[in-house]
């Protein structure tokens, strides 16, 4: 389930040489997306905490917490949808690159922007129906069925974040690439 | 038929055009709801769905805790300690690579991970005493492969998740085929060593040595028996496990290490963000996907031409195989899983074929995609390592392929090797 591993070494700026906009606008989505990492970071060690909790409670006082369960699914949603733009900016995301790693610099540039205009299209579609969704929710007054009884338009609005995130962030790239810049940025630590 | 394969080759071809595994897979299910229902409508409630499952859980945290073990460095001294119990054996440097990658694979449940960590280690060692280059990289690659047989196998999960079968089935049907596929590695390591040709051989260790190399890598070794004991014994679900397991090592990195800062905890939470969005942003598309060809009934499809070919379970399985085989070639592991088995898994309940027994024969035929070309995730790992070239690491893992497509035939021939330690420990079928 890890990585093949942690990438320690400091990149070399992969912005130099850019003007000040593309430079400004790339270092305030580096801001966003690490604002949104450190609630994922959060996330983590809350659904660590929670969990060992509950079974502390469970097996040490004989007492079952029943909503960490319904809460530990809402944090796996957080979860992907707080790092989803953070793991698109540093090239996390799998793909095939088994035809398209042989072709030339001037070809893989046209791949980068095919593949990000793919995840721009995804996350429209899937940012017009979590709003749809979401409001919807949100009208009829829809609880958990759970023991939270949360309004469910809550932990829903999780995905509407992502999505919008996934956008600007494969936006961001995509610029980044017809100014002729890597799509991805590997330095580590914003 | 026709539809199946045009839904598969239409995926497969777009997915190699280089877009992100889960946009490929995403876009492809819109079209097919734009095509079959004329709308996407419900794709956020699917995605919410298929992400708000307490299962899901269990992957984070297993990664948590295999990333804290590893950047407290208590799984370093693995590869010596188990090089300091078998050293004196024929090919006893490729033996304790095996052991090791058996054991980190307990830990971490990655292959990738298995072969980089276990690899940066036990290589130079190989190098130093003379071990055959060409088997010292195929044994580090084929040996990180059981990071997906051996559980708490992240791959295993998934699989768990889209076929609802028993997560604890499944961890206890991959362990006595994951520890077949380690001593068949093992085997062929010292029978491969015999006679002067073979690699040079150490000294065997006293009791004394052998009781300080497993000092050493105490945690290491205590930590996959305690937490998924846990799972086996029916103490904890598999994400309760995979927590204690992160809070232990956390412990032990703190307390008996003593090298563990609130950076390395912010750390290993922040890489475990990272991978879970990219893990779980292609769970979320391949859940549009098996809502997106249940429209176009293209499972009900598999199993009618199935009844009306006649094929019976063996047969089904083998034609599956040899198709996973192939995309194999071409695929990343976890988009195999989650491409193939929403379509796959009515016809094997039609048949009436054990999803635990059929997870097991899936996760071998996957190990072996790890080590197949041109797309083997753990061939380009090693080549990373050592620089070596990409046509030796593929030739050194050849034998561990052939041995690979043995234990799959085995398992397939006798499903109670896979499935007895969970019938035993109360889960079925």
């Amino acid at each position: 389930m890890t990585p093949s591993g942690p990438d320690e070494s400091p990149a070399p700026d992969p912005l130099a040489g850019a003007g000040p906009v593309l430079r400004a606008a790339d270092r305030w989505l580096g801001r966003l997306a690490f604002l949104l990492v450190v609630f994922g970071v959060v996330g983590v060690l809350l659904l660590t905490v929670l969990t060992g909790y509950s079974v502390f409670w469970r097996y040490v006082l004989g007492v079952p917490i029943t909503w960490i369960d319904e809460l530990s699914g809402y944090l796996v949603v957080s979860l992907v949808m707080v790092g989803v733009a953070e793991a698109l900016r540093r090239g996390d995301h799998i793909n095939v690159d088994l035809l398209v790693g042989r072709l030339g610099p001037r070809s893989q540039r046209l791949v980068a922007i095919w593949g990000m205009l793919a995840a721009i299209a995804f996350g429209i579609v899937l940012l017009a129906d979590a709003v749809d969704a979401v409001l919807g929710v949100h009208a009829m007054g829809l609880v958990s069925e759970g023991y939270l009884e949360i309004g469910m338009w809550i932990p829903q609005s999780a995905i509407v974040l992502g999505a919008a995130m996934l956008i600007v962030a494969a936006a961001m790239a995509l610029i980044r690439v017809l100014a002729g810049f890597p799509a991805v940025d590997r330095s580590r630590i914003d | 038929m026709i539809s199946l394969v045009v839904v598969l080759g239409g995926l497969v071809l777009l997915l190699l055009t280089g877009v992100p595994v889960f946009a490929g897979i995403g876009l492809t299910s819109i079209v097919i709801m734009l095509l079959v229902e004329g709308s996407f409508s419900g794709v956020a409630d699917t995605v919410f769905g298929k992400l708000n499952i307490n299962l899901l859980a269990t992957i984070p945290l297993f990664a948590f805790m295999a990333y804290i073990m590893i950047r407290a460095r208590i799984v370093d001294d693995l590869y010596r300690t188990a090089h300091a119990l078998v050293r004196h054996l024929p090919g006893g440097l490729g033996v304790a690579t095996v052991m090791s990658c058996t054991v980190f694979s307990a830990i971490s449940g990655s292959s990738a991970a298995t072969a980089l960590t276990i690899g940066t280690s036990a290589i130079p060692q190989m190098n130093r005493y003379g071990y055959p280059t060409r088997a010292a990289l195929g044994v580090v690659a084929a040996g990180g492969t059981l990071g997906i047989l051996i559980p708490p196998s992240g791959p295993m999960i998934l699989y768990a998740i889209v076929t609802e079968a028993s997560i604890g089935a499944l961890f206890a049907a991959g362990l006595i085929p994951g520890l077949i596929v380690a001593t068949l590695f093992a085997l062929w390591c010292v029978a491969s060593n015999l006679g002067p040709r073979g690699a040079q051989r150490g000294k065997r260790a006293t009791v004394r040595e052998a009781l300080v190399a497993i000092r050493a890598s105490f945690w290491a070794l205590v930590m996959p028996p305690l937490v998924l004991g846990g799972i086996y014994f029916g103490v904890f679900t598999a994400s309760e496990a995979a927590a204690i397991g992160a809070i232990l090592a956390l412990l032990v990195a703190v307390l008996a290490y003593r090298n563990f800062g609130w950076k390395d905890l912010y750390d290993c939470a922040y890489d475990t963000v990272r991978i879970s969005a990219m893990l779980f942003m292609i769970v979320a598309a391949a859940g549009m996907f098996g809502h997106a060809v249940t429209v176009m009934r293209l499972p009900n499809e598999l199993v009618a031409a199935t009844t009306g070919a006649g094929l019976t379970p063996i047969e089904f399985i083998i034609a599956v195989m040899l198709v996973i085989f192939v995309l194999g070639m071409f695929l990343e592991t976890i988009a195999i899983i989650l491409i193939t088995t929403p379509i796959i898994f009515p016809v094997m309940v039609d048949l009436g074929i054990s999803p635990v027994w059929y997870g097991v024969l899936l996760m071998i035929n996957l190990e072996l995609a790890l080590i197949t070309p041109p797309v083997g995730i753990n061939l380009f790992v090693i080549r990373g390592i050592t620089r070596a070239p990409l046509s030796e690491v593929i030739r050194g893992t050849v034998p561990y392929a052939v041995l690979m497509v043995a234990g799959l035939i085995l398992m397939l021939l006798v499903p109670s090797i896979s499935l007895w330690l969970p019938e035993l420990m109360g889960f079925g079928r």
